[in-house]
């Protein structure tokens, strides 16, 4: 198969399962809760219950609502929030944006770190460093996201002071924009532990990965002729041994992405760091339907488009792919 | 002088139920442009022996003994930056399985131009021009230089792998069953190919193989090995015509020949020994037709048989086991009398 139609193909699958995830969505919210008690107050009659939820839509008949949430899907339109009263979109969007700040760094830096740590653990087998460096990988990996992040919050924020302990700018600091953020000390000096927490988390991962797929190459016949050919031990091992180990890695980094968002919920709650994460927690107890609907959609976007992104990568990384 | 002289060379595995002597006291020489083949079974060391010649031994195997001269360095001992230079500008390395020894991410052209420019100051346009060329000699096209090795067949890929192994002119190419994969036809190929490419770099070919036939179209001289001992070894015209060890003499009538004589199969009945306990006799006591009394006692030495043909055994110092076998009109009569 050429590779254009190949990636067509991912590319219509990819959509369709959106809109099927789209559409489990809609009906899993309209199981839950009713939107309308939000705006209840005691005193309020069930005209006036009825009043707010026609004003929201919510009197429409299923498919009626159906068809309105997937047109506005399709022209990006998320509607109102319920709690906050106005467009969802700005709300969600920047939320999102604070949380990849938080996200992307210490996804990359934890495969970066986490990768060279395999390669370098895989080359020593045996010796002292692996022994240390599987044990450290196992205690981080198991340890609880919102307990490493106490922990670094009790020694480095309170015992030392040299951090400070919660949110994403000083109280005294506005946001001006994220790319004001940007250009913000205090805003990298509030970032590092929670990244630092999430990056010792997420190491473990790769680190182990790429160590047990390193040992599954080495034994293959081509090491042997690359060792033959007189390249160095260096170049046997980067070059080639962890060229072809890096797939199962690859994999896990376009999930881990993913899974970052939803998962950091957990660090962004510890750290109170304003992010999608807390956002979609809290929408859902205040039955804030657009807002949830738009936070996860955005989620499944993202674990979809990393999904794509990475068979992509599979075409570099590993020209076989391309024959299937 | 010779080029390559393995002395006296041990090899140990260590495993977890002991250790194993995939080599035992094993010795010989190839000469400049000779070209020599190391025949036995399966299991019986002889590509232990050929890994251990550019150290490419697993890390539980290790030389326990000996030396391996090359052009005056011992590969056994010397250090790893002159035996990283040695590596493929001097001593290539065929290996024996065509489907697994080439790198599958990266392309033909790059991987040879990766062998050329490790040893070789050269830019990368002038090597993958070279590689052109080397691909182009073997009987590829030249584009193939841009395929994947999952692109091509396994003979092609067989080929691209002898193209790799000429990119410098080495002196010695080792090529360790370097037809055991393919087919028929094809081995006969790449056979003939390996055959005159290391003529016309002018190099020397240290072929390793379990078929005697492969041995007997293209080698000068011949070491036959059995249970981690070499147990004769001398020119082919020597050992093939007046064979002076009983397993030579079985190994010789194990093969079809190609014209298809009215000769029939021999199988030898029996196993090799284990190479975890050594026998401290004769290896081939138990398999031996021709075995004496004294063979369940002593380990017999290679000794000099004529010119340059050396064996270990005790019998046919004193018998002419060749006669006495040909003389046999039944020979699986004699494998199975034991």
């Amino acid at each position: 198969m050429n590779t254009k139609k190949y990636i067509l193909k991912r590319i219509v699958s990819t959509v369709a399962t959106f809109f099927a995830i789209a559409t489990i969505i809609f009906f899993l919210f309209r199981m839950v809760g009713d939107p309308a008690s939000l705006f209840m107050s005691p005193g309020m009659g069930g005209e006036q219950l009825e009043r707010i939820r026609s004003s929201f839509g919510l009197n429409d008949p299923l498919y009626v609502q159906y068809y309105r949430y997937m047109v506005n899907i399709v022209t990006l339109d998320f509607g109102v929030s319920f709690y906050y009263q106005s467009s969802t979109g700005p709300i969600v969007i920047e939320r999102m944006i604070n949380s990849l700040f938080l996200t992307m760094p210490a996804i990359l830096l934890a495969y970066v770190f986490g990768s060279i740590g395999g390669v370098v653990m895989a080359w020593r087998r045996g010796e002292p460093l692996e022994r240390v460096g599987l044990l450290g990988a196992i205690i981080f990996r198991s340890t609880p996201r919102f307990w490493l992040g106490i922990i670094l919050l009790f020694v480095f924020a309170g015992i030392l002071g040299w951090f400070p302990s919660f949110g994403m700018l000083s109280q005294d600091i506005e946001f001006r924009g994220h790319l004001a953020l940007l250009l913000e000390p205090d805003f990298y000096h509030h970032i590092i532990l929670p990244i630092a927490s999430m990056t010792f988390y997420l190491m473990g991962l790769p680190l182990l990965l790429m160590r047990t797929s390193m040992l599954e190459v080495i034994n293959e016949d081509f090491v042997d002729v690359c060792i033959a050919k007189g390249l160095t031990q260096r170049e046997v091992m980067f070059k080639h041994v962890a060229r072809n180990a890096l797939l199962p890695v690859v994999t896990a980094f376009a999930v881990g992405i993913a899974f970052s968002f939803g998962g950091n919920v957990l660090v962004e709650t510890v750290f109170s760091y304003p992010g999608v994460g807390r956002l979609m927690v809290d929408s859902v107890f205040r039955s804030d339907y657009p807002v949830a609907q738009m936070s996860f959609l955005m989620m499944a976007a993202v674990v979809l488009t990393m999904n794509f992104l990475a068979d992509l990568t599979y075409f570099y990384l590993d020209p076989r792919v391309k024959a299937e | 002088m010779s080029l390559l002289e393995v002395k006296n060379l041990d090899i140990e595995y260590q495993t977890k139920k002991g250790s194993i002597k995939a080599a035992n006291d094993v010795s010989f020489s190839i000469d400049q442009n000779e070209k020599f083949g190391l025949v036995g079974e399966s299991g019986c060391g002889k590509s232990t022996i050929a890994k251990s010649l550019l150290r490419l031994l697993p890390d539980n195997g290790a030389v326990t003994n000996g030396s391996i001269m090359f052009d005056g360095t011992d590969l056994v001992s010397t250090d790893e930056k002159t035996l990283r230079d040695i590596r493929w500008d001097e001593i290539s390395f065929i290996t024996q399985s065509a489907m697994n020894a080439l790198d599958p991410v990266y392309t033909i052209g790059n991987q040879i131009v990766e062998a050329i420019q490790t040893h070789e100051n050269v830019s990368k346009k002038n090597a993958r021009n070279r590689a052109g060329d080397l691909v182009e000699l073997v009987g590829l096209e030249r584009e193939r230089i841009d395929s994947y090795p999952h692109q091509l067949s396994g003979g092609m890929r067989q080929r691209a792998m002898i193209a790799m192994a000429l990119a410098l002119n080495p002196r010695l190419i080792i090529a360790d069953e370097p037809t055991t994969a393919l087919d028929v036809i094809t081995q006969d190929h790449i056979l003939e190919e390996i055959n005159t490419l290391t003529d016309t770099i002018n190099s020397s070919l240290f072929i390793i193989t379990h078929d005697i036939s492969v041995v007997a179209e293209t080698c000068d001289k011949v070491g036959v090995m059995y249970g981690g001992e070499l147990v004769e070894v001398g020119p082919i015209e020597e050992v093939f015509v007046n064979p002076q060890h009983p397993y030579t003499l079985g190994l010789l009538n194990a093969f079809p020949t190609i014209e298809g004589g009215e000769d029939e199969l021999i199988t030898m009945p029996g196993q090799p020994p284990d190479l975890q306990d050594p026998p401290q006799n004769c290896s081939f006591y138990e398999r031996c037709p021709y075995r004496e009394e004294r063979c369940a006692h002593a380990d017999p030495e290679l000794t000099r048989r004529s010119d340059s043909q050396y064996a270990a055994c005790f019998v046919s110092e004193e018998r002419d086991i060749g006669a006495e076998y040909e003389s046999v009109v039944d020979k699986e009569e004699v494998w199975l009398k034991l």
